[in-house]
């Protein structure tokens, strides 16, 4: 009977027990978090409008696709809430958010631009390129689940959008980078 | 018993990637159909947009009019403004001429691929008058209670597989004054 020993490229080898080869699963997220590339853009409370792009994030990375994890959504007033998507488009308008790197180990920065109160999109006329719509209550919580399924190449933009006006509102976009 | 002989062995892929080990742990990345369909550019999305419900209509209904490709669920998100609530049926049905009131194109979720649905799918179709009611909804999946302003995601994973000329709906019992519904699934070849 033969005996073969499975080695990963650090030297480890995996472990045998109980008749079980052990495994860890990983997933692109983790991998990315372990990595430094895993990032979280947040806007801060503001007053918002009608038919407002709350948040919105470009990719700019030649090379990695963004891959959208989760959204987090909140508004005081209730209202229909939009997530769309767009290309070569110039994202601008409001406040700068700056990702954040979930791994505070890593010194890599988001290669993407992102603003609330966005007014570079034309998207929110029709919103053709929706991709999830919903309703908020007011002073609601949303949060989607994406696992990464939104996958934004170079140009492309993740915007969220709500169609009533308020007075205060939040959004969080949970993203990571995989080479294309 | 004796062994032969014993050898080190990596895992190597196409690529030239090795797969790692950890801990004395093989480090394993599951990909499901929907993942692989997502990368493959295979996967939409079908939104509508908020409108004034009557009871008992279909919300949004989409069918796969594709000879060559299954539809596969991944996800239905329902939202629904109605005080009380409304039950939301989710339902399947076949061989059914949908009446269009407002088209709903798919959107791919990887914007990096030049894939369309329009060809294989009747889009998303906001449609009144299947009349399911009536019939309780023969071929319902889930019944569940959608509170008002507060998504109801139902995670499906691919455990629903349209054929040609099969829809999924939703339905709304109650009267919301404002809904969506959102479709995220994948087309796999037959």
């Amino acid at each position: 009977m033969a005996a073969l020993t499975l080695i990963g490229p650090s030297g480890d080898t995996a472990t045998v027990e109980n008749g079980a080869v052990a495994v860890r699963v990983e997933s692109d997220f983790e991998y990315a978090v372990r990595n430094g590339n895993a990032y979280s853009w947040s806007c801060l409370t503001y007053d918002y409008t009608a038919i407002n792009t709350i948040l919105a994030v470009e990719n700019n990375s030649p090379t990695m696709d963004l891959h959208i994890q989760e959204i987090h959504i909140q508004g005081d007033t209730a209202s229909q809430f939009i997530v769309h998507t767009d290309a070569g488009l110039t994202v601008t308008g409001g406040n700068v958010v700056t990702g954040v790197n979930l791994n505070r180990n890593s010194g890599n920065n988001a290669a993407a631009t992102s603003v609330d109160c966005d007014t570079g999109n034309t998207g929110s006329t029709g919103y053709a390129k929706r991709l999830i719509t919903g309703l908020v209550a007011a002073d609601g919580n949303v949060v989607l689940t994406l696992n990464g399924c939104i996958v934004l190449p170079n140009d492309h933009t993740i915007c969220v959008d709500l169609t009533d006006e308020g007075g205060a509102c939040n959004c969080t976009i949970i993203g990571y980078y995989k080479t294309r | 018993m004796a062994r032969d002989f014993a050898e080190k062995t990596s895992l190597i892929g196409p690529s030239g990637d090795t797969a790692r080990v950890e801990d004395g742990c093989l480090i394993v990345n599951p990909k499901s159909a929907f993942t692989q369909a997502v990368e493959d550019g295979w996967a939409f999305s079908w939104a509508s947009l908020t409108y004034n419900v009557t009871a008992a209509d279909t919300m949004f209904a989409l069918e796969n009019v594709s000879a060559h490709h299954i539809l596969c669920i991944e996800k239905v998100i329902i939202s629904v403004s109605v005080a009380g609530g409304s039950v939301c049926p989710v339902f399947t049905a076949s061989g059914i001429t949908l009446t269009v009131t407002t088209s709903v194109a798919g959107v791919n979720l990887n914007r990096g691929s030049g894939n369309l649905c329009a060809s294989m799918t009747n889009a998303g179709t906001i449609e009144v008058g299947q009349n399911e009611a009536a019939t309780s909804w023969l071929k319902r999946c889930y019944m569940p209670q959608c509170v008002t302003g507060v998504p109801y995601i139902i995670d499906v994973g691919g455990a629903i597989r349209l054929p040609n000329d099969h829809l999924i709906a939703v339905d709304a019992i109650g009267d919301p004054a404002a809904a969506n519904v959102t479709f995220i699934g994948w087309f796999e070849p037959i």
